[in-house]
């Protein structure tokens, strides 16, 4: 299997690849998290469990991959910093939209205010705590990932 | 930021962009990247290139202060 060793491309090429792929990453990343969204909305959950699952399956597994890869080597954000206060900030946003969606699904379904209004809030509480809990596990082994990696080898001390 | 140093050091050897891509392992589009100043190459690539021009990294990859590398 030599042949399948060697690249047909040069470096600049290879760097090039990267972006396109990264970029490719991101567009069926977003385009499976909007289908799911879409789809939910358009034909309720209870009609679209058996399909959306494995959409929802592959959206966690590049989730988790990417999470965990990143974490592994000691990268977080490319602008925001792993602090409580962001990532606490972070998730309360990302609880708030998607109780919001919640929301509009119930009142869609059942027409009822109140209902969709005890959804959203049940939603938000449990989305947040939920959210804030992943988020700061992950942002806690980051650090420590960090810290090992950024830890000087006593060899090249010096 | 072009680099005209590596342009004029292949010219003095009379040689094309893809002559020198070619003795350097790459395509002739990353030697034009890399004199327009438009792909920072990697350092084993900046002395392959050294080699095949007789020049050292300092003649053909030191940034002056001005715009251009000339």
């Amino acid at each position: 299997m030599k042949w399948f060793k060697k690249s047909n491309l040069d470096e600049m090429q290879e760097l090039k690849l990267l972006k396109l792929e990264s970029k490719g990453f991101w567009i069926g990343f977003l385009g499976l998290f909007v289908a799911i969204a879409a789809q939910t909305f358009l034909y309720g959950p209870e009609n679209m469990r058996h399909i959306l699952a494995g959409e929802f399956i592959v959206l966690m597994c590049m989730g988790v991959y990417l999470i965990g890869g990143c974490v592994y080597n000691g990268i977080w954000d490319k602008h925001l910093p792993a602090t409580p206060a962001v990532n606490i900030g972070l998730s309360i946003l990302a609880a708030a939209i998607t109780a919001l969606f919640n929301a509009v699904l119930s009142y869609r379904n059942y027409a009822d205010a109140s209902t969709a209004i005890i959804v959203f809030v049940v939603s938000f509480f449990l989305l947040s705590v939920g959210i804030s809990v992943i988020i700061c596990i992950a942002s806690a082994l980051y650090h420590r990932r960090k810290n090992r990696l950024e830890k000087e080898n006593p060899d090249d001390a010096g | 930021m072009k680099n005209l140093k590596l342009k004029l050091a292949r010219m003095e050897k009379d040689m094309s962009q893809t002559e020198l891509a070619k003795r350097v392992g790459v395509t002739r589009q990353t030697i034009g990247m890399v004199e327009a100043g438009d792909y920072n190459p990697t350092l084993k690539l900046c002395i392959q290139i050294c080699r095949e021009l007789d020049k050292t990294l300092n003649d053909l990859f030191w940034e002056d202060n001005n715009d251009e590398m000339v």
